[in-house]
């Protein structure tokens, strides 16, 4: 589903290239949980952007479902990513001045899907989370877990194939955290949703089927479960 | 997709209700200004435009080419336009017709009614549409004065009567009442035309006043010519002054003639004292201008504010980005803010100029006779509020929606807040028309202050006028009387009174070393006239009621023995003013050939005229007098008691005539009457300017300060000082003032000094105008950045820091 060949990301610091990614190559297919670690400033959050098209390597190639990104134009790129990709953050980053309801339904309304369409979706996916009773509540009325609920319910309401996480339990006490990875491996069991997480977890980690450890921006090792 | 960015847009807005409040106040403050300058500029451009053959109509101007300069007037010779008729097809009809005050003997008021009066020849029935609801007026019944009433005037005096073939009289302050046949009634004439008019009297011409005087003198009156259609204007005021200088050859009358079109009477114009109804082209300017400046200022308030939540924003545009959202979605949502902004603001605008509109009316002195609250309001206001939110609100959008998604997945990012060059130059902007306005208030205040104190050469305090009259044989028994009333300091009778122009006449002279004439004025009074103006001698003498050089009754002298009245005409004692003898090179008691009379005075000088004019020539000349106004000068001591005494006495000797008086002070000071009107306009704009602009420096600093939160509570923690802290904040802002400053003082001086060049009299710009201006500016804007700065600054910096 996506290849990475010879990536490099650096920045110019003074006269220097900070290097951040360093010729990394990287397939994952489609169905994989990958869980990715590495110390603190390793370069995976970096990793994970650029394969979720919000940052640009500086070299190198990317693949995406067998089209060239690093040829792609924005507005190609742009489209692509609305229609295969979810992402989840450690900050939730939900929008405050929206209801849940609204929050996750706001991907929908990018996709231009019309109004009743939408709102079937919403109340499915609302069901599923069981999280019903809070659709009309905003985030700053929610508990850190069930706002990470909703961000998860946003990213995937869209119906992407490659779901993308940065620490989603970053920010959960290790209860909570646990949930999240229930409901992760079952919507990559059920739905078939591809899943890239980033975790400093060890356990958190387990919960994927590769386990890819970086270090100052390369691959140091991989671990498949 | 509208709906959600309204909805979002709406709980925005209760969320950050001092943003909402401060950009809702500027913009409808912004807009009722405009609203209410749209209303009186829609209104002044309607003027005369409803007749339907406004456009054929010209009102005819006499050019004296004698006097250096050529001076422009607004009446011709009464024969023109019967002559034009006869020489000219091109003239359709001429009208002679002007608007004046009479007063009729109707009512209860044993004073009459005054009523502002259309006279005019028969031919106005085709100049102008009028609604005739009774009679048969357009047919003249020869014998009286045909007297027109309107509806109105009927409903208030007439009630239950029918005055249509009846005779009233008028109540003239001077000469006898005259009857007048009332002959039919008509719909009121429209309020916005310069022949504002109550009644239409209708009187027929002499035969001989038909006929074209061929001198440089003659009756002059006002007149209006209605051309054929198609006629070219330009091409017929040369030939009808071709004509003219072949008739009057071999005289050099040294008139010509202009055409001014009808429509253009009322706001282009710049005749002095002769129109009722005049507006001007400069005032319309003056609002528009300041109008604009209003708007702008709260555009700028709504862009500034706007662009300065781009921190807030950057969150929700950075996951808008990640979940899918493209650029123009994003604007679209901040472009339906600006839109709601708008139209909540114009909503409001129109309640409040509605609120206004009265105030506005008492201001301009008469009523509004466009409907600003029609149908087309609502198109003017959706387009205006379409048109505005859109040129606001595009770059505040297109700035917000600007932050890349990266800069929220690295969450934590802080940087710190800087006003970009467009935020500033709009601060700055708004700052230059604050001071701006202040140093023009300032100066009108200074100006008319100065007008208010200078020294005119006499007294006008205390001193009332009674209205122009013949008083017959009883005037000095009058005089006597009024001057025996114990509030009663000197009664003088007088052909001028001061605020009447520059004299009762005037004549060109040649002046010493000097090529060309200039204009020299006379004042003629009787002996006491002097002394109840109180002007000031430096050398001679003033005139004596005892002296039989200085009562002459000149008008009988001249009925006996015509030789004899030029012969003392030319040796009777006159009283003139320092810059005259200067001028003129005159000796006290010798007799000059340019001066009729011998100077037997000298006085220090005097504003015959209002200070907007130089000095010119002016000689006061005394004789025995029964006609024309009584100035009385008052006791010190509660002036106004003695009206009742004067008014008892006025009707027990003059029982017919009305007592209509006016006081000094209100005349003079009616000389510099838009000027008031100018200093009262500026005033509240430029409080309300001043204010919009603290508005959004108000919004600004509170962005800054939010912006800052971490920053303030890390120093505050390293020791800082609640007014390290505001000074830190308020800096940026004390600096762009000072920059508004600099930019506004040589900008506002220039046009000050334009504006005074207006007045021959005139205070010289100082300094201290400049800095006054700049420090009341600085000062309420320190006020306002710094109670912002300092609660920001007193803030507990554990909480902020716990928060982030
Ligand atoms: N704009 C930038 N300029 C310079 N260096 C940058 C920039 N953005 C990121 N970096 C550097 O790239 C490196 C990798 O950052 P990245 O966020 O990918 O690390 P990470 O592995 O996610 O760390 P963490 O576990 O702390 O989240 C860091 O050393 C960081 O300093
Ligand atoms: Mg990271």
């Amino acid at each position: 589903m996506l290849s990475l060949q010879h990536i490099s990301k650096y920045y110019q610091t003074g006269g220097n290239k900070t290097f951040v990614l360093n010729d990394l190559s990287l397939d994952i297919d489609q169905g994989e949980f990958v869980s990715i670690m590495g110390p603190s400033g390793s370069g995976k959050s970096t990793l994970l952007n650029i394969i979720g098209m919000l940052d640009e390597p500086t070299s190198g190639y990317h693949y995406f479902m067998d089209q060239p990104v690093h040829q792609l134009k924005e507005k190609q790129r742009s489209a692509l990513y609305k229609q295969y990709i979810g992402f989840v953050f450690q900050a939730y980053h939900l929008i405050d001045e929206l209801t849940v309801l609204e929050n996750i339904e706001t991907p929908l309304i990018y996709q231009n899907i019309k109004g009743a369409e939408r709102k079937a979706l919403v109340a499915d996916m609302l069901d599923r989370f069981n999280i019903v009773g809070k659709k009309d509540l905003f985030p700053a009325q929610l508990s850190g877990g069930q706002q990470q609920l909703v961000g998860i319910a946003r990213a995937l309401i869209g119906k992407p194939k490659l779901l993308l996480a940065d620490e989603p339990t970053g920010n959960l006490n290790s209860k909570q955290g646990e949930e999240i990875m229930e409901l992760f491996k079952k919507i990559n069991k059920e739905d078939g949703v591809t899943i890239i997480q980033v975790t400093h977890s060890e356990k958190n980690a387990e919960y994927g089927s590769r386990i890819i450890n970086l270090l100052d921006g390369r691959i140091e090792s991989t671990t498949t479960l | 997709m509208f709906t959600k960015n309204l909805l979002i847009t709406w709980r925005g807005l209760w969320r950050n209700k001092t943003y909402a409040v401060i950009n809702l106040i500027g913009l409808s403050a912004g807009i009722t200004a405009c609203l209410l300058v749209a209303a009186i500029v829609l209104d002044e451009l309607s003027y005369d435009k409803q007749w339907t053959k406004a456009n054929r109509i010209y009102r005819a101007i006499s050019v004296n080419n004698r006097i250096n300069g050529s001076d422009r007037f607004p009446q011709v010779f009464t024969g023109l336009g019967p002559s034009l008729k006869k020489d000219f097809p091109e003239v359709e009809d001429y009208c002679r017709m002007s608007v004046y005050g009479d007063r009729l003997k109707i009512g209860n008021n044993s004073d009459g009614v005054a009523v502002q009066t259309l006279s005019a020849e028969s031919s106005v029935w085709n100049f102008l549409d009028f609604q005739i609801t009774e009679g048969n007026p357009k047919k003249f019944v020869p014998g009286y004065a045909n007297l027109v009433i309107t509806e109105k005037i009927k409903q208030q005096y007439f009630r239950g009567q029918n005055p249509v073939g009846k005779i009233y009289y008028n109540m003239p302050e001077y000469g006898d009442p005259q009857p007048y046949l009332v002959t039919g009634v008509i719909k009121a004439l429209p309020v916005n035309t310069h022949l504002r008019a109550d009644v239409i009297l209708i009187a027929s011409y002499r035969p001989k006043d038909d006929l074209l005087a061929k001198e440089e003198y003659g009756t002059f009156s006002t007149q209006y010519l209605m051309l054929k259609p198609g006629t070219d204007t330009k091409n017929f005021s040369k030939k009808i002054n071709a004509w003219y200088a072949k008739v009057t050859a071999p005289n050099k009358p040294g008139y010509s003639f202009q055409l001014q079109p009808f429509e253009d009477v009322y706001l282009r114009s710049d005749f002095a004292g002769v129109q009722s109804v005049q507006g001007s082209m400069r005032n319309l300017y003056i609002f528009i201008a300041v109008a604009a400046l209003l708007l702008l200022i709260a555009c700028f308030n709504f862009m500034t504010l706007t662009t300065s939540r781009v921190f807030s924003r950057m969150h929700e545009t950075g996951v808008r980005k990640v979940l899918g959202a493209s650029k123009p979605q994003l604007m679209s949502r901040y472009l339906t803010e600006s839109l709601v902004f708008f139209s909540m603001a114009f909503v409001l605008a129109g309640l409040l100029s509605k609120l206004f509109m009265p105030y506005l009316e008492t201001y301009i002195g008469h009523q509004l006779v466009f409907n600003l609250y029609g149908f087309g309001f609502v198109w003017l206001a959706v387009i205006a509020v379409l048109g505005m939110s859109l040129l606001t609100g595009l770059y505040p959008a297109w700035y917000l929606s600007r932050p890349e998604p990266m800069v929220i997945l690295r969450s934590q990012a802080t940087t710190g807040f800087k006003l970009n060059w467009l935020k500033k130059s709009l601060v700055v902007g708004q700052f230059v028309i604050s001071i701006g306005i202040i140093i023009a208030t300032l100066v009108v205040h200074y100006q008319l202050s100065y007008l208010d104190k200078a020294d005119v050469g006499f007294d006008k305090n205390n001193l009332i006028k009674l209205s122009f009259n013949n008083w017959g044989k009883n005037a000095e028994v009058f005089k006597q009387q009024l001057e025996a009333l114990p509030g009663v300091e000197t009664v003088s009778i007088a052909s001028w009174y001061p605020g009447a122009g520059a004299g009762y006449m005037s004549t060109e002279i040649n002046v010493p070393g000097q090529s060309g004439k200039i204009q020299a004025n006379y004042i003629r009074g009787d002996a006491d006239l002097p002394a109840v103006l109180k002007v000031k001698l430096t050398n001679g003498r003033l005139f004596d009621r005892n002296l039989r050089t200085d009562v002459v009754d000149f008008d009988s002298v001249m009925r006996s023995d015509e030789k004899r009245a030029d012969e003392l005409m030319h040796s009777r004692p006159v009283i003139v003013t320092d810059y005259t003898v200067r001028l003129l090179n005159l000796k006290l008691n010798n007799r000059v050939a340019n001066v009729e009379g011998i100077p037997v005075g000298v006085i220090s000088n005097f504003h015959n005229e209002s200070l907007h004019f130089g000095m010119k020539p002016c000689i006061i000349r005394a004789e025995k007098l029964t006609e024309g106004y009584i100035l009385i000068r008052l006791k010190n001591n509660h002036p106004g008691n003695s009206l009742t005494s004067i008014n008892t006495l006025f009707k027990a000797t003059y029982p017919e005539k009305p007592f209509l008086y006016e006081w000094i002070n209100d005349v003079v000071n009616a000389q510099y009457q838009n000027e008031a009107k100018l200093k009262q306009l500026f005033f509240s704009f430029s409080m309300l300017i001043v204010f919009l602009a603290c508005l959004g420096l108000f919004g600004l600093i509170t962005f800054t300060a939010q912006q800052r939160v971490k920053e303030i509570g890390i120093r505050k923690v390293l020791g800082a000082s609640v007014a390290n802290v505001a000074a830190l904040l308020s800096a940026d802002f004390v600096k762009l003032v000072l920059l508004a400053m600099l930019i506004a003082t040589p900008l506002a001086g220039y046009i000050m000094s334009r504006w005074l060049q207006d007045f021959a009299f005139r205070i010289n710009l100082s300094w201290w105008m400049f800095g006054l201006a700049g420090a009341i500016t600085m000062f309420i804007a320190v006020i306002t950045v710094s109670t912002k700065a300092i609660k920001a600054a007193t803030a507990n910096p554990v909480k902020s820091l716990r928060s982030e």
